[in-house]
């Protein structure tokens, strides 16, 4: 059993390495604030949730499958995330001002979407390690 | 995959590319008041940085770099001052076309993106520091 075969911890896991890659998109953004005929990027934070909800859905239903097989068939194949190691794709997202020479990032605006980016990160980071937590907690030996 | 330290080498790349844009920009204030050594001969002539946007083979990610320097080439401001060394015939003195003012803020907001791309740095550094955490305990 791997820790994402916990559908909490995966799910967590999975929104992480989606803020990470979005910050990554901000940094190229902001690297090119001053690249003539630049768009910025962004990743399609719409197509991610869709993927998210698909891939709990998918879960369900393997468990069910196996809930319904009987305990002897407990060794039927585990679930694999569809999600595993997935880059999302990322599209134009010009900002509010395009340049004279065509660039159209506004630092300003990268600054707030690399923090949002960075709070979600976070709040998954720390959801992910109170979880942890819980699992340490349960496997302690009572009395301990 | 989105790394972190893919993060930072691509702010670092931008760092760079506008520490280059700084250099430039006071290279082309210092010799604001440059003339010629010869007579009638041209003056210093304003460089214009140039940036591209590259893809790193490597990580496959976007990066940015100054792929170019070139000349600026509007005219020289003409002064007559006869008595220059660099005056021509009729006493005309060519200055170079570097506008101090117009270069101060070129300078501005090339510092003001060298910052916002060391904050960029300073964000995935705490990304990987905080998820780091999770081996400490």
């Amino acid at each position: 059993m791997r820790s994402d075969d916990i559908p909490i911890l995966s799910l967590l896991q999975q929104t992480m390495r989606f803020q990470s890659q979005r910050q990554n998109v901000v940094a190229e953004n902001v690297a090119n604030a001053n690249t003539p005929g630049f768009t910025p990027q962004d990743v399609d934070e719409a197509d991610f949730h869709r993927a998210l909800r698909a891939d709990l859905q998918a879960r369900q239903a393997s468990r069910r499958a196996q809930a319904g097989g009987g305990a002897s068939e407990v060794s039927s194949t585990p679930f694999v995330s569809q999600l595993q190691g997935r880059v999302w794709d990322t599209q134009d997202a010009p900002n509010s001002e395009t340049t004279v020479n065509g660039n159209s990032v506004v630092v300003e605006e990268q600054m707030i979407q690399a923090q949002e980016a960075r709070m979600r990160y976070e709040t998954s980071l720390s959801l992910y390690q109170k979880n942890l937590g819980l699992l340490r907690m349960a496997i302690r030996s009572p009395g301990r | 995959m989105g790394h972190p330290s893919d993060m930072m080498s691509i702010a670092t790349a931008g760092m760079r590319a506008q520490s280059a844009r700084m250099r430039i920009i006071s290279e082309n204030l210092a010799n604001a008041s440059s003339t010629s050594q010869e007579p009638g001969g041209d003056p210093y002539r304003r460089q214009i940085p140039v940036f591209e946007n590259e893809l790193d083979r490597v990580t496959g990610v976007n990066t940015v770099r100054m792929s170019d320097v070139r000349p600026d080439d509007s005219d020289f401001t003409l002064k007559h001052m006869p008595g220059h060394p660099a005056a021509d015939e009729n006493g005309m003195v060519k200055f170079s076309n570097v506008e101090p003012l117009i270069e101060l803020m070129d300078l501005r907001e090339a510092m003001r993106s060298y910052e916002a791309n060391l904050n960029m740095l300073e964000n995935g550094k705490r990304m990987q520091e905080r998820t780091l955490d999770l081996l400490r305990r």
